[in-house]
């Protein structure tokens, strides 16, 4: 049962720490045509992810050799893989072009009942990463048990919001039928009809399970892209631009295999549709660097005191080297400073 | 601001290893279906 987690965890921190660090920056240039197995994995991953749930779903209900206990922890460990996999996957799509990869992106995330990632991602996060009007910044000192159930519910209030805000400004009401939160509902509907059609209530408590997971291994994630990285208040709600400071960056081969690059996080938020191969990584003097990738730093986010004491060092060094005329950074630990206008 | 000279610069890499890391996980699905002790390989 625990197989799943042990290969996104535990599997790719040993791998890591066996094939080293990936320091190669490709020609952020290249061209579409050469990236053309890089996209097909994001492509297929969609259908397989349906089926794994659903398929592994049927199988649960129909075979007797799995304790309820069992399955539960199954789809537990389902909800870690679609988590790590999926919305990893969910995200790259979301930023592209195509209409039809941000569809992918739309029932992917529909497939783990946070649909609404899409808008708050989009129209919130990359706005306004390391300010206070930003949820999923993870504050200094603010540990992940804290953090969790805090992005939970404003994420799906921002994201509301700014949707809202978006039909405003074209003069429509909220509940105009553009507004995306319709077709997040009617595809998670969807996918809740098709897991009670399968497996009646029990299946509806399995799907809503590793829904639940996913969306912990996700914010788990979120917690540490950014944890305790601010932009500077330039007065009057004012902030510098994004820089690739802002995020952390981690080097790790294997686990940005798994992660298709996400880890290249600094130089995603600078450039955020760059297709996954062709993000760059930075050296230590333009952004703050993980001492080890997300699989061990996830884990290590689970235990506060552990990750204060990796952590803070860091974030320190940081503040000395990037910001060294700030004197006093209570307004920035404490999201005190004013909204972003 | 434009990313500066990053330590190394190279070919775009290969798809293969992205491949691979997500070929683990159908074998890891399909272990874990088969709860403790039941392995359909064992039945």
């Amino acid at each position: 049962m625990l197989l799943l987690p042990l290969t996104t965890w535990w599997l790719f921190s040993g791998l890591d720490y066996v094939v080293g660090l990936d320091k190669v920056n490709p020609d952020p240039a290249t061209p579409e045509k050469a990236l053309f197995w890089h996209r097909m994995i994001t492509l297929l991953w969609t259908p397989l992810q349906l089926v794994t749930i659903f398929g592994v779903l049927h199988y649960v209900v129909t075979t007797d050799h799995l304790t309820r206990g069992e399955a539960w922890a199954l789809f537990a460990g389902l909800g870690i893989l679609s988590g790590t996999i999926g919305i990893t996957y969910a995200h790259e799509l979301m930023h592209q072009k195509p209409k039809s990869e941000r569809w992918l992106a739309d029932i992917l995330l529909a497939s783990v009942f946070y649909s609404h990632f899409r808008s708050e991602h989009m129209l919130v996060h990359h706005r306004y990463v390391a300010t206070p009007r930003d949820p999923v910044t993870a504050r200094y000192g603010e540990s992940f048990y804290r953090f969790f159930p805090r992005v939970l519910y404003q994420c799906f209030v921002s994201a509301l919001g700014a949707e809202k805000a978006m039909l405003a400004r074209k003069e429509l009401r909220a509940t105009h039928l553009s507004n995306p939160f319709w077709r997040y509902l009617a595809l998670q509907l969807m996918f809740l009809g098709l897991a009670a059609f399968i497996g009646g209530l029990w299946g509806v408590v399995l799907f809503a399970t590793q829904a639940f997971w996913a969306i912990f291994q996700l914010e788990l994630v979120n917690y540490v892209e950014h944890y305790g990285l601010t932009r500077k208040h330039l007065g009057d709600g004012k902030y510098e631009h994004v820089k690739p400071r802002h995020s952390w960056n981690a080097s790790q081969r294997a686990s940005n295999w798994l992660l298709i690059n996400l880890q290249r996080h600094s130089d995603h938020h600078y450039k955020p549709d760059r297709r996954f191969p062709l993000l760059q990584t930075y050296a230590e003097d333009e952004a703050p660097q993980l001492p080890y990738g997300y699989p061990v730093m996830t884990m290590m986010a689970l235990v506060p005191p552990l990750w204060r004491k990796v952590m803070h060092p860091r974030i320190r060094d940081w503040r000395a080297a990037f910001y060294p005329e700030i004197r006093n950074w209570q307004p920035y630990k404490y999201a005190q400073n004013p909204m972003p206008r | 601001m434009t990313p500066s000279a990053t330590p190394e610069t190279g070919p775009v890499p290969s798809a293969l290893p992205f491949w691979l890391s997500l070929g683990l996980i159908p074998l890891a699905v399909f272990v874990a279906t088969q709860g403790a002790g039941h392995c359909c390989c064992c039945r």
